[in-house]
């Protein structure tokens, strides 16, 4: 199976302090990757550098074999990474729609001259996306007027709009319920399903994680504590001593068992 | 009955708007009230064209004028010296200020909020400052002598549109008139069809989140310099409007009373709203000439005014408009389901 992304000796320095160290791995196509690592392990900062709004200090990222390392943010959209914030990160003085225009005109690829109309593919993608995490009924609302699912989802439908070949979720469920967790992760099965997307989610949300994730890469002061399967990262002591603790084993268990219960909420 | 998208909707309201305007003169209202209006339309088309750059791109140059000034000061310049008719300073009016909105926007590429306000405001008093320094003598009349920019007297008799060879000699204002209807039309479809297209939503991006603008594709720098050109070249065009119509110019539209009505025309009509400017212009015009009395009460009175818009209607009366359309839609909707 082919590489989506390759990280390689990544480093992210701030002064004297590294939020991101030394770190390597690699995404396999059509994978999702769950990262997870306590609070100021580097996790943002990695998206960051990957999706190119801050510069690595050190090191490679090549995406689909294309060395993506010193381009712009903008640059590594049109090249098919997408990625999602952990603040909301919508344009506000926008309707729905219009939001999913916008992302769908200037993501897909790079325009010299924007005209003054939006072409007919814009729609089309709009309306698909639309459709896909089920905003199609609220498409002439502003966005600020969203509830917080409602934004996560604009900005996850904003992402996709882009038609990206990889997704990356900065915490895309943090701060939701239950069943609306439920929700998001039937949209992200769909995406999955019909776009066959290679997806990287940072989450705390265990429950989601897993059941989502093929893999798990768990972060810890910017390196990296542990990278494998779910089940493992319950055996493995370093994580449940840095990250979940015997309570995180637990509820993660349980999350393990009642993992159909997150499927079909 | 208005159109089916919101573009043509705007569309239909600036042809009635137009149309209106163009047939208040069969009134037969007195020319200093036609001069006022030709006056007042030439401010909200040069708001209409800051508004793309501050209320829609979100970018904060309080500098505007200094494109205005620049437009203005080419028309004045070209027909002293070279005797050149507005008609056809008109296009390098328009270049001088797109020109000089580029070496704003590339001034402030890097810079946000306040540093913007800082360097776009030194830019417009710099050039104020040029102008009214300038005292060395240039140009002799028998009487007396002038510097090349007229100074802080400004300029005078660089010739006007023609209107009174043209239309006799009653109806100049007229022609006036109707030339700061055309600008401000000519403005407004500019910015209504910025606003929905591509480049609107670009700027309206920038304005709203620059990492979600970037991470979705859009350059930012590029977007910056394209809404700083684009209004330029309309704004140079309207200095050229009224210095061609107001047969002067000088450097008190530099100066901060004109700054400061400008402003409160975009805050009180609604930053960012495409139709702000002119319900902006019509209130602060309505204000204005109900105070003459009260002259020196003037930037008191729109500090006042502009504070209390803050407060109770943050939007401006386009933003409140445009909510109470939608509330009695809402309510229509409700009422008829």
């Amino acid at each position: 199976m082919s590489v989506a992304l390759d990280i390689v000796n990544l480093t992210k320095r701030y002064g004297a302090m590294a939020a991101v160290k030394d770190l390597s791995f690699q995404v396999r196509q059509d994978e999702i990757l769950g990262i997870a690592g306590p609070n100021g392990a580097g996790k943002t900062t990695l998206f960051d550098v990957i999706s190119g709004l801050s510069a690595p200090s050190e090191g490679g990222i090549s995406l689909f074999g294309e060395d993506i390392t010193a381009c712009r943010a903008d640059e590594i959209c049109h090249l098919g990474l997408a990625r999602t914030f952990q603040l909301n990160a919508v344009f506000d003085s926008m309707t729905v729609e219009e939001n999913l225009l916008t992302t769908a005109y200037f993501g897909r690829h790079h325009r010299s001259f924007p005209g003054l109309r939006f072409d007919r593919q814009s729609r089309i993608d709009c309306d698909e996306t639309l459709e896909l995490v089920g905003l199609a009924d609220l498409r002439r609302r502003p966005a600020l007027e969203l509830t917080v699912l409602q934004r996560k989802l604009l900005m996850l439908a904003g992402a996709i709009a882009t038609s990206p070949r990889v997704l990356m979720l900065d915490e895309p469920v943090g701060g939701l319920t239950h069943d609306e967790i439920g929700h998001c992760a039937n949209v992200l099965r769909r995406v999955r399903q019909e776009r066959g997307m290679t997806i990287v989610l940072i989450e705390h949300v265990m429950s989601f994680v897993t059941a989502l994730a093929d893999r798990v890469l768990v972060l810890h002061h910017g390196a990296k504590l542990y990278e494998g399967s779910v089940d493992g990262m319950t055996r493995s002591e370093e994580v449940v001593s840095a990250y979940l603790g015997a309570s995180g084993v637990r509820a993660l268990k349980q999350a393990t068992e009642g993992q159909d219960h997150v499927a079909t909420a | 009955m208005l159109g089916n998208t919101p573009q043509e909707r705007d569309y239909r309201l600036l042809a009635v708007l137009v149309l209106g305007l163009g047939l208040i003169p069969i009134f037969g209202p007195s020319n200093y009230l036609l001069g006022q209006a030709a006056l007042y339309l030439i401010w909200a088309a040069v708001v209409t064209q800051w508004n793309l750059v501050l209320g829609v791109a979100g970018i904060m140059s309080i500098g505007h004028l200094a494109l205005f000034a620049a437009g203005g000061y080419t028309v004045a310049l070209l027909g002293l010296y070279f005797g050149l008719s507005p008609w056809v300073s008109m296009p390098l009016a328009a270049l001088a200020g797109f020109a000089v909105a580029l070496l704003m926007g590339l001034a402030t590429l890097r810079l946000r909020g306040a540093y913007t306000v800082v360097v776009t405001l030194a830019i417009a008093m710099v050039m104020y400052q040029l102008i009214v320094t300038d005292v060395e003598c240039f140009r002799k009349t028998a009487t007396a002598c002038y510097s090349l920019t007229g100074g802080a007297r400004g300029l005078t008799r660089f010739g006007d549109f023609g209107f009174a060879g043209l239309l006799g000699n009653g109806m100049a204002q007229i022609g006036n008139y109707l030339l700061a209807i055309a600008l401000l039309g000519l403005c407004m479809l500019a910015a209504i069809t910025v606003a929905h297209s591509p480049y609107g939503r670009a700027f309206q991006a920038l304005r709203d989140s620059e990492p979600a603008s970037q991470a979705r594709g859009i350059r930012v720098e590029k977007f910056q310099l394209i809404v700083f050109a684009a209004s330029g070249l309309l704004t140079g065009l309207a200095g050229a409007v009224y210095a061609g119509t107001q047969r002067t110019f000088g450097p008190q539209v530099l100066e901060f009373p004109t700054l400061l009505f400008l402003l409160s025309i975009m805050i009180v009509g609604g930053r960012g709203h495409v139709w702000g400017p002119v319900l902006g212009t019509l209130c602060l015009a309505l204000v204005k000439e109900s105070l003459t009395s009260f002259a020196q009460w003037q930037n008191s009175i729109y500090a006042v005014l502009l504070i209390v818009i803050l407060i109770i209607a943050p939007e401006g009366l386009a933003g409140a408009l445009s909510r109470l359309v939608a509330r009695a839609r809402a309510v229509k909707k409700e009422a008829s389901a």
